[in-house]
């Protein structure tokens, strides 16, 4: 197995950033796929908190990845098919 | 766990760590503070300000006779409760000078009857320890503050899922040890690593409500959120119920009677019979769409603070969100959640949990620096020269002493000032954040000029004395009542009183075993006072090295 690389530049940006659009999508999920009205104020503030341990845990464990590449590569793919489920459910769930 | 993991955490837990660690510091010991803020404001407040309260069967008399004589404050005046006491209030309103400062207005009933009205000074020492909490103490405007400590936050999130990491290989091996052998450095990283574990649970929540908090004083954030969840149809629809207020149609309907303040508590009561008025806010009142927000705590509830919008000519609840037992299950989830920020909801053992959890997090960050300065500690060859240690131990040294037990010392002094200084100043509330930064920045400046070995005891003497200072003050206001000062007999009050002695005595001997280790303790260290005479050499014993 090859040997973990650091590219610390890399993935600390991936991190935050890749974090805070999957960190937005399964929060949106959550807003959408929860029973009840979707537009509801309550309800909206709480999705709003399931950014944040969403955020922090993807942040943190980046460095776990082989390599920034790879982590891109990863975290991005998972933000983007986050991403197009909730344009989804915007759009055909109600 | 590879190697590699482990290595590259480590180096994760140190930067984070070191980066926030001061800030932390500061946020945790303030913090634990806040965690009893009524009894700090009780023991502050001048008994002449009782004079100015007014019993709520006689308010809405003062009200009507406030309001005659100021008709500007009807468009928004409130009754101030002191904690645990809802059986009067102060009457205040705000206005503006021709200068734009604002100014507050206090009126109450004299005794013989009649209005009495006079510029009241706002005190605000609590108000002032929960803005050091929250900032860190950094004087930035706004919200500024509270948005940096949000990023220090993440930091502080990094840290604590880094410092996990790196434990768990040798989680079982050394969690129940405390090697407090010879190996200082050892003795440190383990009591660092069994606090740090037990009170994991605690700082998690800490770590999540922070970043919460801190994000959404950011508009960028909330206004990305809203457009990822929402179409615009959907954002329109939200905007329009998340309005706090019912905007009010100004109507010019005369006098329309409002509800008295005893009314409208008991309508808050029906809904939560524990809940504990702080404060009721009217606006516009003398219209049909005279309004009051009741705010203040229901303690047995895990929520961040209760509040509810009445109707205050019909007392019909408008707005009930945030009041436990009217409102919804995702508002009552949503109270959790930050409820566990502020440990309101166990009632006494819990606030004194949480008061000893927010200073075991503040020694958790201290001893963190220890760990990183004793790493890097460069150590005398046996028989060889003591040899200079590197600048940025030195520097970190001294910038955690100054820091840390700068914040302790200010605090406790600016707290002593709230009764030496009633009376003698205009702004208190300035006051109380000049006192502060005064003796902050001088312990930080002290601390850099005198070097860490030096200036960990005077400061920790220093911490003690002021500390102390807050029982003296008291036990002086007993013995010399010509000085003008006051001493509450109330077991809140003599609870800070006792508290401060506890710390004070603390403090103490922590300067007695610091000043132990700098004068005896091995000199090849930046905690160390003694300095060699060129070309000295000291003999060092075997297994010596490696020592604080």
């Amino acid at each position: 197995m090859q040997s973990r690389q650091q590219d610390w530049l890399s993935k600390t940006l991936a991190g935050p950033v890749a974090g805070l659009a999957i960190g937005f999508a399964v929060a949106g999920l959550f807003l959408h796929l929860m029973p009840g009205n979707t537009v509801h104020v309550g309800r909206y503030f709480v999705s709003r908190w399931v950014v944040i341990p969403v955020w922090l845990s993807v942040l943190s464990l980046v460095y776990l990845f082989q390599n920034g590449k790879r982590a891109w590569t990863v975290l991005g793919l998972a933000a983007l098919s986050g991403m197009a489920a909730l344009l989804a459910c915007r759009n055909f769930l109600h | 766990m590879r190697a590699d993991v482990i290595r590259t955490y480590k180096a994760v837990h140190t930067w984070t760590g070191i980066i926030s660690a001061l800030a932390l510091f500061v946020c945790f010991y303030a913090g634990a503070l806040t965690m009893f803020m009524e009894p700090l404001t009780h023991w502050a407040s001048p008994p002449a300000r009782q004079a100015e309260r007014t019993g709520l069967d006689a308010m809405p008399g003062l009200i009507d006779l406030a309001l005659q004589a100021h008709p500007d404050a009807a468009k928004s005046f409130r009754l101030e409760f002191e904690a645990g006491d809802a059986t009067s209030a102060r009457l205040v309103w705000d206005t503006r000078s021709a200068t734009g400062t604002p100014i507050q207005w206090n009126a109450w009933l004299a005794p013989e009857g009649g209005l009495r009205v006079r510029q009241s000074r706002p005190r605000d020492l609590a108000e002032f320890i929960n803005h050091v909490h929250q900032t860190a103490g950094l004087p930035l405007p706004g919200n500024a503050g509270v948005t940096l400590m949000g990023a220090v936050g993440v930091l502080y999130a990094m840290a604590l899922v880094s410092g996990v990491i790196i434990l768990l290989p040798t989680l079982v091996k050394d969690l129940f040890v405390l090697r407090a052998g010879r190996n200082l450095k050892r003795m440190w990283l383990d009591m660092h690593n069994v606090v740090g574990l037990f009170s994991l649970p605690f700082h998690l929540i800490m770590a999540l409500t922070v970043v919460m908090l801190g994000v959404i004083t950011v508009p960028a954030f909330n206004s990305l959120f809203s457009t990822a969840v929402y179409d615009v149809d959907q954002r329109a629809a939200f905007k329009q119920m998340n309005r706090r207020f019912s905007p009010a149609p100004a109507t010019q309907d005369g006098s329309v009677p409002i509800l008295s303040p005893v009314e409208l508590l008991e309508a808050v009561e029906r809904y939560a019979p524990t809940f504990q008025v702080n404060r009721m806010l009217y606006v516009d009142v003398g219209s049909r769409s005279a309004r009051v927000r009741v705010t203040g705590l229901v303690r047995e509830t895990l929520s961040w603070g209760a509040a509810a919008t009445f109707d205050a000519t019909t007392g019909k609840l408008v707005d009930g969100n945030m009041l436990p037992g009217a409102q919804d299950t995702w508002w009552a989830v949503l109270g959790s959640f930050v409820g566990l920020h502020f440990g309101y909801y166990g009632g006494e053992a819990v606030r004194w949990g949480y008061f000893v959890l927010g200073l075991a997090g503040a020694w958790l960050f201290y001893s963190g620096n220890l760990v990183w300065i004793e790493t890097r500690r460069k150590m005398r060859r046996r028989g060889g020269e003591l040899p200079e240690q590197r600048r940025d131990t030195k520097w970190l040294a001294a910038g955690t002493v100054g820091v840390c037990l700068g914040c302790v010392a200010g605090i406790s002094l600016t707290i002593v000032a709230a009764k030496w200084l009633h009376g003698h100043v205009a702004d208190l509330n300035a006051w109380h954040r000049y006192v502060y930064y005064a003796v902050f920045l001088g312990a930080v400046a002290w601390a850099f000029a005198r070097g860490a070995a030096h200036a960990s005891v005077e400061l920790l003497r220093l911490s003690a004395a002021l500390t102390l200072a807050i029982p003296l003050t008291t036990l002086a206001a007993w013995l010399f009542p010509s000085l003008g000062l006051w001493a509450h007999t109330s077991s809140a009050a003599l609870g800070v009183d006792i508290t401060a002695f506890a710390g004070a005595v603390g403090f103490t001997l922590m300067a007695h075993a610091t000043a132990l280790r700098v004068r005896h303790g091995p000199a090849d260290s930046v905690w160390s006072m003694r300095e060699p005479a060129a070309g000295e050499k000291f003999p060092t014993p075997d297994g010596q090295t490696n020592r604080i």
